[in-house]
């Protein structure tokens, strides 16, 4: 997983990752520098939660991305099943081009996640 | 006095007196029966009572630093049959008891790393996830540290669904809803010990807290979270509620900087927990960012099958737009930069 992680970490434009389980617990991280472990987790899964309970509010489905975006970076949240990946960008990242290489490793990632839980 | 006078002298009918010490202003007595206990070399329940006692006087610095010390000597007697125990046989809740011991004796790292082991040892035991909520909400309580309150609330959650009905799994989720200022979900959480162990220093303790504390008007705990930490209870208010214009085939709600709903488009829905669910995104993603080291909040989508949800920073707010067009998302990106042809309502 740890090299997954790297591997989101080697696109342009990206400045860490991790995988939470559902619950927001982490997994696994691979974070630069400035970034603490502790506040990305603890935070990333308060946002994944609060936008995934006002989605399913009005009867629609979670959502498969979030994206947050701020001055000094973005946070992409993909749901993978049973888990969420989180990425921290900078904020002039290309969001689409970048979003579909970090897609690809996280349909990866469901796979290890599938393999750990069969 | 000897040793036979003193325990005669000494109340040990706890199951009368307990109550008793957690009345307003009995801090130096329960600190006396600390002691008393500690003399006669029970520093088990000496250690439970005094516990109990800081979570009751929150904030009592002097209670506090007498757990600490009795707590540091109970982990230095323990540390060496818990390591020996863990070296033998080795199981999770002996791994998690060697994590609690080195939390007590400040070792963090090593506590972490037991209660890992803990979980990955048995991921279906509640122990390893109880050691890591313990070690974060002390941090919660005694510092105000938010990031540890919600870590807390994350692993004692996944502690009490793995064992609903785990005596401290219960203590001390009940304890992380009174530091929230949630007393009637604490007195939820309290009802099953109350009935099984309703003696336990702990449980009287955190009753008598909850019996002091204004009932909330809000089950949402992230809503709880948000107020602890900002003191700000949002006013919805579906009368005065202003419209915003909005393209056909969307829904917009508009929030004020108290994270209250002023504005909605019309048929967008309006009701109580609409409006708690928004603001609670609002508030929530609006302090993510900054905490993460990422700056102000601008902007946030989610993608989801069927439907796309955006919220956008305002100077006064925040506004949301909700659409079941995923090829929306770009007219109402440039929709929510623009004035929406209209004056900023408030």
């Amino acid at each position: 997983m740890k090299k997954l992680l790297e591997q989101v970490n080697e696109l342009p434009g990206v400045l860490g990752s991790m995988v939470m389980t559902e619950d927001g617990l982490p997994v696994a991280s691979v974070l630069g520098a400035g970034l603490d472990e502790e506040c990305v987790a603890a935070f990333a899964s308060s946002s994944s939660h609060a936008v995934r309970r006002a989605v399913t509010h009005y009867g629609d489905k979670a959502p498969d991305e979030v994206v947050l975006e701020s001055e000094g970076g973005n946070l992409l949240l993909l749901h993978i099943d049973g888990a969420t990946l989180a990425v921290i960008t900078h904020p002039g990242l290309e969001m689409n081009t970048g979003l579909v290489e970090v897609r690809s490793i996280a349909r990866r990632l469901r796979g290890i996640f599938e393999m750990r839980t069969n | 006095m000897g040793i036979i006078e003193s325990w005669m002298k000494n109340p040990h009918n706890a199951e009368i007196n307990n109550a008793q010490l957690f009345a307003p202003g009995s801090e130096s007595r329960l600190l006396t029966s600390v002691r008393d206990l500690e003399q006669f070399g029970d520093r088990l329940a000496a250690a439970q009572l005094l516990r109990a006692g800081t979570v009751r006087f929150h904030p009592w610095e002097d209670g506090e630093n007498a757990l600490d010390k009795l707590e540091r000597i109970r982990a230095r007697e323990s540390i060496g049959i818990l390591r020996d125990a863990v070296d033998l046989t080795y199981t999770a809740t002996e791994a998690a008891q060697l994590s609690e011991a080195l939390d007590r004796l400040g070792d963090r790292t090593g506590a972490t790393r037991w209660a890992r082991a803990a979980i990955q040892e048995d991921p279906c035991n509640p122990e390893g996830y109880l050691a890591i909520a313990r070690s974060y909400l002390r941090r919660f309580r005694r510092n105000d540290d938010s990031v540890a309150g919600l870590h807390a609330l994350r692993y004692l959650t996944k502690a009490c669904q793995l064992r609903s009905v785990h005596r401290e799994c219960l203590r001390s989720l009940a304890m992380l809803l009174l530091l929230l200022k949630a007393p009637g979900a604490a007195a939820r959480v309290l009802r099953p010990l109350e009935k099984t162990f309703p003696q336990d220093p702990m449980v009287l303790a955190l009753h008598a807290l909850a019996s002091r504390i204004p009932t909330e008007n809000t089950s949402n705990i992230q809503e709880l979270f948000l107020r602890w930490e900002t003191g700000i209870t949002p006013q919805h208010s579906v009368d005065n509620m202003a419209p915003i214009p909005c393209p056909e085939g969307v829904e917009a709600w508009e929030l004020d900087t108290n994270r209250s709903l002023i504005a909605t488009s019309v048929g967008a829905d309006q009701k109580a927990d609409t409006a708690e669910f928004l603001s609670v995104l609002a508030g929530t993603v609006t302090r993510a960012t900054p905490r993460m080291g990422l700056g102000e909040f601008s902007k946030f989508t989610a993608r989801s099958p069927g439907s796309i949800l955006i919220g956008r920073a305002e100077p006064n707010g925040m506004i949301f737009c909700r659409s079941n067009r995923h090829s929306f998302e770009e007219s109402l990106s440039r929709w929510l930069e623009s004035d929406r042809g209209r004056e900023p309502i408030r």
